[in-house]
């Protein structure tokens, strides 16, 4: 019969000297008990009729010794918490609250924010099925890990530590850009836990979540592990997101010179979505677009803006519907409908014009919009100039060539002879153009041909120079590039002495002339860095703890308003942001601004949610876990308490 | 001789001397006094004939009837005679409890007096476990004193056999008289035999059952160990309420088989309590009982 208990509570070793001795105190008691008075009676005789049906006292005393010994034995028993065994073959009978025993792992990555129609996260519902279900779970070891992009246990198995516990469900948030799922499952299966293999109810909307559970149970089995249960709940319903899969904004290259804004938007769902498109440079629209998507479909948009000059733009996605068999359903996640991009401020196009007069040139050049045009005379050129020139994206130089080092940017027309950097072999008299090379971004966009020259430098290119046009004599424009970057164009003719300002190429040719100088040097350093979900940056080595701000917007001048704050250690070492949003590291000057958008993330896809195993949440008036229906420790108890009673009535007697 | 002497009241001196001795039958006694006796003797009415017992007198002897029976017969005649009471008082260590004895010595004291003042005979008896010499004293007033000052030297000691002490009583008592017992009757070895003994010596009995308030009813609770004062013999008991209940039957039990043995047999019981005062006692019960007459 032994054998077929088992036996949870305190082990017999342990209880079995204190037994001994509370049985050894009860005898005691009874031998050292006080002695009762003794009354002299004038007669024994009447007492004797009295008592002819009375019982012994000391048959009294021996019943309530016995009575306090099966007491005794009965309570030491009940201590013992003895179980019969399940009736199965080698089943280990597990104290039934060890069968409750659980670990809980909580997938906390965005997609568990998505709402149902009624707004509760899909988060905020196994949150309140877990919490609903401590109290039912009293007994039980519990442990909680969140499964984020790293397995972080948020309370230790333990069945008193429900304060923590509970306080741990509660600040959960769905902020993680990912979820491990086999990383929290190691972790989880690593636990002590009082009951070995308790099991593992996992609450994820990963959606091949039962495929890597079966790759985990192999690999499991691979490594010589034993199994482990694991529950695989995903409560959720299937719900529609329009997400914005791509943002980015730059300062174009074109001219004039413009910020442009790119947007991609999905569609992650089964129905036709509509949503409005916003662009907001502090809190002014700038640009709105209605989109229309069918599912699956991605639309991409770009929007080109005047120069912005304040720090961030942002994109929204707003009032999005979609059209479902049962009506217009609400978006359900809305942490990828907004994503910020940091405003790359545009340099204006500057052009200087070094000469005594060129009506064409200059004609064309005003045509050109948003140019800043400077111009300067030959005699004019100094050190000032050439600093101006520095600064300016193309420098012309017409029938003139400066001494000493030329701008980066120089386009040489007519240079006099033997002057400049570029080696001529001769000066041609009405040269045949018969090349002119059709690729260089000199001439993107434009066919050029029987252009007549009636004088032209002819150049003696050396390695590396690109010939742009020329003839059999030899090429007559050329184009450098420095290892350092400095591009020089050489054109071996006054524009007044061709028909080339009469071509309709001719306004584009300085186009591109621009254009080419230009790039890669519109810009300048945006203010902020827009950073991928789950990246890290490195907090400066600069021996102080920064302050790290997680900011609602930007507000020019006042520093946005703050949601929270958190305090990270002196560098270098690396920072992963908390989640999707705006955030300011450090103070002051030294303050830098980050955003994390949710883009292109996995995790806007909110559909499909797992299959495989799937079980819903238990309602909290279910018991997930049966209890026995009479185990033997409360029997012992129950007989132990109607033993006392009847010691104390037998006592009272 | 005052009350004082005798632990009794003037006033209750002189209330005792209206009261004697009734008895249902006549007793014969030797000497005159002031009893009618139905003793047939050498009166001076002739009342009846018996046959001749050794040591009668011879001159009592009816020769005649002797001549025509060819039996010797002795001549009865009526004459007024003493009454002799005989107290067989039980001092056994059952009777030191609860102040048995000094009520039993007050009561003895007083009807020593009652008796005495009428010129009766007293003889008193102790007796435990056997019967201890008596006390006869003069026939007088004064005798009370000594029966009073006699008791207090009796100690009270030794268990109860009440039908050896009868035996030995019906051995030495020559005079048939009232025979009063006062005792508890406790007795391991019962008492009836011993009453029957006296009854068919001829004498009247009254049964005087002493008994104090601690014996009539327990209070005690809890648990004791009952000694018996007499055997030595103890007995552990829980006394509850139950058991307090069913001692208290028991006491009842025997006051009433003491009653019922005496109404059957004709015999006067009395049932004293110490907690009576003696004044009620023996004005009252005794009076009532008719053991008294005034």
């Amino acid at each position: 019969m032994l054998e077929s208990l088992s036996l949870q509570g305190v082990a017999p070793a342990v209880l079995g000297p204190w037994v001994a001795a509370a049985a050894g105190l009860l005898l005691l008691f009874l031998v050292l008990r006080p002695r009762p008075q003794k009354v002299d009676v004038p007669s024994d005789l009447l007492w004797a009729r009295a008592l002819k049906r009375a019982p012994n006292p000391l048959l009294r005393d021996l019943l309530l010794l016995a009575l306090q010994l099966a007491i005794l034995a009965a309570l030491s028993l009940a201590l013992l918490e003895p179980y019969p065994q399940d009736g199965a073959e080698g089943a280990e009978a597990i104290h039934p609250a060890a069968r409750a025993d659980r670990i809980w792992v909580l997938d906390s990555s965005i997609s568990m924010g998505a709402v149902d129609e009624e707004g509760n996260s899909r988060l905020d519902r196994v949150r309140t099925s877990l919490l609903e279900r401590l109290d039912d779970l009293k007994d039980a070891e519990l442990a909680l890990i969140e499964a984020g992009t790293r397995p972080v246990l948020r309370a230790a198995p333990n069945s008193s530590d429900r304060a923590r516990l509970r306080l741990a469900l509660e600040q959960l948030q769905a902020m993680e850009p990912r979820s491990d799922f086999v990383a929290a499952l190691d972790r989880a299966a690593a636990l002590k836990t009082r009951q070995p293999g308790a099991p593992i109810e996992v609450f994820t909307d990963v959606p091949d979540a039962g495929e890597q559970l079966s790759r985990w149970h192999q690999s499991r089995a691979a490594r010589g592990l034993g199994p482990r249960e694991v529950l695989l709940r995903a409560p959720f319903m299937l719900r529609p997101n329009l997400a914005i899969r791509a943002f980015g904004l730059r300062g174009s290259e074109g001219i004039p010179a413009e910020e442009e804004a790119f947007v991609r938007v999905a569609n992650h769902s089964p129905w036709p979505a509509t949503t409005q498109l916003s662009l907001e440079n502090e809190g002014q629209v700038v640009g709105q677009t209605t989109l229309r998507l069918q599912p699956g479909e991605e639309l991409s948009r770009r929007y080109r803006f005047d120069p912005l000059e304040d720090l961030a733009l942002l994109a929204r996605l707003e009032d999005t519907k979609f059209e479902s068999d049962e009506g217009i359903l609400a978006d359900a996640l809305a942490a990828d409908d907004i994503a910020w991009d940091f405003v790359e401020p545009v340099r204006p196009v500057r052009v200087m014009l070094v000469s005594e007069g060129n009506r064409y040139l200059e004609r064309a050049l005003a045509l050109l919009p948003k140019v800043e045009l400077d111009r300067l005379r030959p005699r004019s050129w100094n050190r000032g100039a050439a600093a101006r020139a520095a600064e300016a994206d193309l420098v012309f130089f017409d029938r003139f060539v400066p001494q000493g080092a030329l701008p980066a940017r120089s386009f040489l027309i007519a240079p006099p002879w033997e002057q400049g950097p570029f080696g001529m072999l001769k000066l041609d008299d009405g040269p045949a153009i018969t090349d002119w090379h059709r690729d260089h971004p000199l001439f993107s966009g434009l066919v050029l041909r029987d252009l007549e020259v009636r004088r032209s430098v002819v150049f003696e290119p050396q390695v590396g120079d690109v010939a742009l046009l020329g003839g059999p004599s030899g090429p007559l424009a050329l184009a450098r590039e420095s290892a350092e970057g400095d591009r020089t164009i050489a054109w071996g003719f006054a524009f007044g002495d061709s028909d080339l300002p009469l071509r309709l190429a001719f306004p584009q040719i300085l186009v591109n002339s621009i254009l080419w100088m230009r790039e890669g040097r519109t810009g300048q350093t945006a203010v902020g860095l827009s950073l991928p979900l789950g990246d890290e940056i490195t907090v400066a080595e600069d021996g102080e703890i920064h302050r790290l701000d997680r900011l609602a917007d930007l507000s020019s001048g006042t520093g946005g308003e703050l949601i929270e704050s958190v305090l990270v250690g002196a560098g270098p070492a690396p920072l992963r942001l908390p989640g999707p949003g705006l955030y300011r590291l450090g103070q002051g000057a030294s303050a830098r601004l980050l955003a994390q958008p949710v883009l292109g993330s996995v995790e806007s896809q909110l559909f499909p949610l797992p299959a495989q195993d799937v079980q819903a949440l238990p309602d909290p008036g279910e018991k997930p876990v049966e209890e026995p229906s009479s185990p033997l420790w409360t029997l012992l108890v129950l007989v132990g308490l109607v033993l006392l009673i009847l010691e104390f009535g037998l006592w009272l007697r | 001789m005052s009350g004082e002497d005798l632990s009794l009241s003037p006033d209750f001196l002189r209330k005792l001397e209206f009261l004697r001795l009734a008895t249902r039958k006549p007793l014969p006694g030797r000497s005159a006094a002031l009893q009618r006796s139905s003793r047939l003797g050498r009166g001076m009415d002739f009342a009846d004939h018996r046959a001749y017992s050794p040591g009668d007198d011879y001159s009592d002897i009816d020769w005649n009837l002797y001549g025509r029976l060819d039996r010797l017969m002795v001549r009865l005649a009526e004459e007024e005679r003493d009454l002799n009471l005989h107290v067989l008082v039980d001092c056994s260590r059952s009777m030191g409890s609860g102040g048995k004895a000094e009520y039993v010595r007050q009561i003895v004291t007083a009807l020593a007096y009652i008796t005495l003042a009428r010129l009766d005979r007293i003889h008193v008896y102790p007796f435990a476990a056997t019967l201890g010499h008596p006390l006869s004293p003069p026939r007088n007033k004064a005798g009370a004193l000594r029966v009073h000052r006699h008791l207090s030297t009796w100690p009270v000691a030794g268990e109860t056999d009440f039908g050896f002490a009868a035996r030995a009583f019906s051995e030495v008592a020559r005079v048939r008289g009232v025979v009063l017992v006062l005792s508890d009757f406790l007795s391991p070895g019962g008492w009836q035999k011993g009453v029957h003994l006296l009854r068919h010596a001829r004498h009247e009995v009254a049964l005087f059952q002493v008994t104090s308030p601690e014996e009539e009813r327990v209070e005690a609770r809890g648990e004791v160990v009952l000694r018996d004062a007499e055997t030595g013999r103890q007995r552990r008991v829980r006394i509850t309420e139950a058991v307090a209940r069913a001692y208290r039957e028991a006491f009842v039990a025997h006051s009433e088989e003491l009653q019922t043995f005496a109404r059957a047999n004709r015999l006067t019981y009395i049932h004293a309590s110490t907690a009576t005062p003696l004044e009620d006692l023996i004005l009252g019960s005794l009076c009532a009982e008719r053991f008294l007459v005034g």
